[in-house]
């Protein structure tokens, strides 16, 4: 199926979304990740590149610069917690997000530390703002352990994101991803984001799922790709078909496309 | 005389009951949904909670008063993790610049001349003694999250309910209904306060397909704490505010 699938959280819905998945994804072969990498090749690039499920939504904008927030740390944060705390390393999200800060905090201290990892940005804050940290985590962490309780079934928090770069290309590819549900036929992903979702979340759900296949060691795509938006209490999916994977990676290409063009742009004015 | 000390916290009044809650409700959504499809403005309308209080402009609603607020919130939001501020006013200045210092609050508070700085800093204090008094100790285990937010589609998609509950406790998983809205508001509490806590019930089932088992309000100017109690009643109560919002502003 190569719709895009959308339901309002709550257990028996979102569960449906688990029940009902195709049994053969789609994957990649040699000759096909060749064929993608000398697209990406195609445009090119002064510098590296990363592309992402945003990059593809925002049309391939330029992303704004990058700091460090309470709100932008909290992924990080919580998605390790949640991970102690679902295999039971830790007895509470709360312990667990102060744990977690605590070890990021003391990897500053590594002289090979990059000068703008969360762990610098941490310890230069005060302990009112690294208080706001913490409370912005373990909500995050709650909130997407909520979601994941109503899938009602048995499910894998995943430390990492997917991340794939392309030979030659010089471009990163980046696949947002929280949880796994292990389907007998094969994965089913599960990626959470914050607010609603906008008219082009289909293909940003697509992106993640074309890069997470690509990662994958034998390019095998997922049998499909859960999206929650639980400020929306909205739910996407997309199952991991030929179709879907070849819209996915079109998107990426288009975005670095419109990326350069912009770029060039930018220099000729 | 019972001494403020001795009056029961927030926790104290989430936490009454708890061996008579109500069981799980997770068929109500699917109604209020249909029911909110009675009006249907042409393009698209947002509502939030301050939509549905009085219309009665006070301090409260002031840029000062909205600042106060915001300060009062992240106080609230340090105790959701356990953290005592030394300095209340600095420590959620602090707090809240780092969250967001291209906020428009931001510039008023870098704008304030040095009277008016502490002038608000004195009231923040004042607001910060009630808040400490009144909301009790939040215990970590009750999964406490803090400016949970809502935005939640009805009406065929034009119109957008969007909400901010200040803190959120307990879960929504199991037999019964265990999970508590609280906010906080800066002013005293009216009539408009119960149609506030409606609507976050009403937001919050929506997004989420299971009914809230309560909603609480504390007032850190007096110190007053109310409960609504969250049944098919108050939804359907919640759902005739919104109805009627949307009429009025059809009708407009």
């Amino acid at each position: 199926m190569n719709q895009l699938q959308l339901r309002h959280v709550s257990g028996r819905r979102l569960s449906s979304l688990l029940a009902e998945v195709a049994d053969t994804p789609f994957r990649f072969s040699d000759e096909q990740r060749d064929a993608l990498a000398a697209r990406f090749r195609a445009v090119p690039t002064t510098q590296h590149r990363r592309l992402d499920a945003w990059s593809v939504e925002q049309g391939g904008a330029e992303p704004t610069p990058f700091a460090w927030s309470p709100s932008n740390a909290r992924r990080s944060l919580g998605r390790s917690a949640l991970a102690a705390v679902h295999v039971g390393r830790s007895p509470s999200l709360a312990v667990a997000v102060r744990q977690e800060i605590e070890r990021v905090s003391d990897r500053a201290l590594s002289p090979s530390i990059p000068s703008g990892s969360l762990a610098v940005w941490l310890v230069h804050q005060r302990p009112a703002v690294r208080a706001i940290v913490a409370a912005e985590a373990v909500t995050w962490a709650t909130e997407t352990l909520e979601c994941f309780d109503d899938l009602l079934v048995d499910w894998e928090a995943l430390g990492s994101d997917a991340y794939y770069d392309v030979a030659g290309a010089r471009t990163s590819l980046r696949g947002r991803r929280e949880a796994l549900v292990n389907a007998p036929t094969g994965r089913v992903l599960v990626r959470v984001r914050s607010g609603a979702p906008g008219a082009s979340a289909g293909a940003g759900l697509r992106a993640d799922l074309v890069t997470d296949a690509l990662a994958n060691p034998l390019g095998v795509a997922a049998l499909r790709i859960v999206g929650l938006w639980p400020d929306a209490g909205i739910a996407l999916a997309v199952d991991g078909t030929e179709g879907n994977v070849k819209r996915g990676a079109r998107g990426l290409v288009r975005a670095a496309s419109v990326r350069q063009g912009a770029t060039t742009q930018r220099r000729a004015s | 005389m019972i001494s403020a000390d001795r009056l029961p916290t927030v926790m104290d009044v989430v936490r009454a009951g708890r061996s008579t809650r109500p069981p799980r409700d997770v068929d109500t959504a699917d109604q209020l949904r249909a029911a909110l499809r009675r009006h249907v403005p042409q393009g698209e309308l947002t509502l939030r909670a301050r939509d549905l209080r009085s219309d009665t402009l006070s301090l409260s609603h002031s840029s000062l008063g909205l600042l106060r607020g915001t300060l009062v919130t992240q106080l609230l939001r340090l105790a959701s993790v356990g953290y005592v501020p030394q300095d209340p006013f600095t420590e959620a200045v602090e707090a809240f610049i780092a969250g967001d210092d291209r906020d428009e609050f931001v510039q008023i508070l870098r704008d304030l001349d040095r009277d008016e700085r502490d002038r608000l800093a004195a009231d923040v204090a004042a607001h910060a003694v009630v808040l400490r008094r009144r909301l009790g100790t939040i215990p970590p285990s009750w999964f406490p999250r803090t400016l949970v937010r809502g935005s939640v589609r009805v009406a065929g998609g034009h119109v957008v309910l969007k909400d901010t509950i200040d803190l959120v406790l307990g879960r929504r998983v199991g037999d019964t209904a265990a999970v508590a809205l609280i906010d906080v508001t800066t002013s005293p509490l009216d009539a408009s306060a119960e149609r506030a806590g409606r609507f976050h019930a009403l937001v919050h089932t929506l997004r989420t397909g299971v009914a809230p088992l309560c909603v609480a309000t504390l007032s850190t100017a007096t110190g007053d704490v109310v409960r609504l109690d969250v049944d098919g009643d108050t939804l359907t109560r919640a759902v005739h505010d919104v109805n009627a919002t949307i009429h009025g502003a059809v009708a407009a």
